[in-house]
């Protein structure tokens, strides 16, 4: 069993690996880890608090990395902050389409009685809704959050999971 | 010239003024017949000099050697450590921020770094901090204009004063 240390951190969890080349012989996972972490803990003030973790157990979805966070002996993706990281996705993506669709909308509007401009602002309304949709907080895990990206108004997901 | 003093060579013995013959050959003859150029037990030559302001060339130097390497590998969003000299762990920050933290501490930190992307040539990749202790590195895909996991190395040169 490879062991790892996991530490809290603002931006998710720091995870630090050791290097299996400096294990000395016979030494055991648990030693080998403290005492590499001892060592980078004393290279690093961010590293304290840390918990010694199974690396098999790691989640491996690195899409909600931001939302690691240490669970007792675990590390696990908080999906509160999961879904926050998909809110800012949903963000970035849509500024765009709304500078493209201010455009339309002004265009629309100098059209005079032939213009549209109430159906680009339908399109707005319908990318400012993004973030508000219920299925985010209904998501338990982030395959769930992964499929819920709205292809057919952002375009291809941001998500490599 | 006849070889004088010392008459037997030992593990890590080096020709110093008061041994030297000013014989070319007698001197790589009393190298050759050595163990090794280090200790016999790890084959290493010991550098004790600063290279001054203008160094002569093909001569080493401490301060111009290599201090550490690391060619990170990152697989199932995990970075893990492919082959290094002097590197002790990695520390997985958060997606595309990555440190390394070294096993025997450089004395200064105004050591160079060169550090490059290994797999994917649309990814830039900075220094963001360095001490003497260990250095860290974020990842930036160029495509995305966003933090990206990718495969890098890490050649520190320098440090050692």
């Amino acid at each position: 069993m490879a062991l790892v240390r996991v530490y809290p951190s603002a931006a998710g969890a720091a995870v630090l690996i050791p290097n299996e080349r400096q294990r000395h012989s016979g030494e055991s996972d648990v030693a080998f880890l403290a005492r590499i972490a001892t060592h980078a803990e004393s290279a690093d003030a961010s590293l304290v608090n840390g918990q010694d973790v199974d690396a098999s157990t790691l989640p491996t979805d690195r899409d909600f990395r931001k939302a690691w966070k240490l669970s007792g002996a675990q590390c696990v993706v908080d999906m509160p902050i999961a879904r926050e990281v998909h809110r800012d996705k949903l963000r970035a993506a849509r500024a765009p389409k709304l500078a493209e669709l201010d455009a339309l909308y002004l265009r629309e509007l100098e059209r005079g009685p032939q213009g549209k401009p109430q159906d680009i602002a339908t399109q707005k309304q319908a990318l400012r809704d993004l973030p508000q949709n219920p299925q985010i907080d209904a998501a338990a895990s982030p395959a769930a959050l992964r499929a819920l990206w709205p292809t057919s108004l952002l375009g291809a997901t941001p998500y490599r999971g | 010239m006849a070889w004088t003093t010392p008459t037997t060579q030992s593990s890590g013995a080096l020709i110093t003024a008061s041994i030297w013959n000013g014989d070319l050959v007698d001197n790589l003859n009393y190298l050759k017949g050595s163990p090794t150029l280090g200790t016999p037990t790890a084959d290493a030559v010991v550098l004790a000099t600063v290279a001054g302001a203008t160094p002569p060339a093909a001569t080493l130097y401490k301060d111009s050697l290599v201090s550490a390497w690391v060619s990170i590998t990152y697989s199932a969003g995990t970075p893990s450590i492919s082959d290094d000299y002097n590197v002790s762990s990695l520390t997985d920050h958060a997606v595309g921020d990555v440190s390394v933290t070294y096993a025997t501490a450089l004395s200064v930190s105004t050591y160079a770094v060169c550090v490059c992307p290994t797999a994917d040539d649309d990814d830039q990749i900075f220094c963001s901090s360095r001490t003497t202790s260990a250095s860290r590195y974020v990842i930036i895909n160029d495509d995305t204009d966003t933090a990206s996991d990718g495969n890098l190395t890490v050649v520190i040169v320098g440090g050692w004063q």
